[in-house]
């Protein structure tokens, strides 16, 4: 299948029991990650070291601006911090109303909102970026 | 939910534009002396005319599509006059802060004065504004 690109704004970050896109976004990053035991090198061995594969859990961050009047899904995010509650966290490449332009999408059933920070810039406005890791399972699809 | 790029934008301020300047000057044969890009020849002086600087270019963010541009509003009296130009320009911030465009946040800063000029006895001086839209 031939290379096809997707435009840099199809994509969402979206939050709560039915997902809602954040405003304002410019963009977001999860990282995956598995914890990894690392065994040897045993005596008599060649020096191999032997690698077993532990946890696996995903965090990321999402930056963006802050508009006029708040939006209601960024508020719910820093609630979700201040008041120690999970969070239901879609990350969506690609265009949801063109299935062929959809890419990988990250699902985070109960996310932890682990950092947020609000800034106002003479330049650039009002900004918000925010950190978030897993709580048990996720999937990408 | 596909975003839809505004692809429109100049056409929609310039209307825009032209609901907000035309009070500000008056008529001449029934028309608001406020000009798209340029006056006619022979409408008395002093005039408005708005133009765009720089053309509209996507800003879009994810999942919401934008678009951010420069216009330029210009006053033109008499350079006998050059007084009518500067009134009639005083009068452009508060008519332009408050633009409309139907189905669109509007977002308008003032950038910079264009500095004056004096030639073929026309007297003009201006104002750039960037003019943002948010679908």
């Amino acid at each position: 299948m031939p290379y096809s690109p997707i435009r840099g704004f199809d994509g969402a970050i979206l939050q709560g029991v039915t997902p809602t896109a954040l405003l304002g976004i410019t963009d977001w990053e999860g990282t995956i990650t598995i914890d990894v035991t690392v065994d040897g090198p045993f005596l008599n061995d060649n020096g191999k070291k032997y690698k077993t594969r532990g946890g696996i859990d995903i965090k990321g961050k999402a930056k963006g601006k802050v508009p006029s009047g708040k939006d209601t899904n960024q508020t719910a995010v820093i609630n979700a911090l201040i008041n120690d509650t999970d969070l239901n966290l879609v990350l969506r490449q690609g265009d949801s109303g063109a299935p062929a332009d959809l890419a990988y999408t990250i699902t985070i059933p109960t996310a932890v909102i682990s950092s947020a920070k609000l800034g106002q810039d003479s330049k650039n406005g009002a900004t918000i970026e925010f950190d978030f890791e897993g709580n048990g399972s996720f999937t990408v699809s | 939910m596909s975003v839809t790029q505004i692809t429109n934008a100049t056409a929609l301020i310039r209307d825009a534009l032209a609901l907000a300047l035309s009070p500000l000057v008056g008529t001449y044969q029934g028309q608001p002396k406020a000009f798209w890009l340029v006056a006619p020849e022979l409408v008395p002086l002093p005039l408005l005319v708005y133009q765009v600087q720089s053309p509209p270019q996507d800003t879009s963010f994810l999942n919401g599509a934008a678009v951010s541009s420069l216009f330029t509003v210009k006053a033109l009296s008499s350079d006998t006059a050059p007084g009518d130009a500067d009134t009639l320009l005083a009068s452009v911030p508060a008519a332009i802060i408050g633009l409309a465009v139907s189905g669109y946040q509007v977002k308008v800063t003032f950038v910079r004065d264009v500095p004056p000029l004096q030639k073929d006895y026309v007297y003009t001086a201006g104002l750039v504004y960037q003019i943002d839209l948010y679908a």
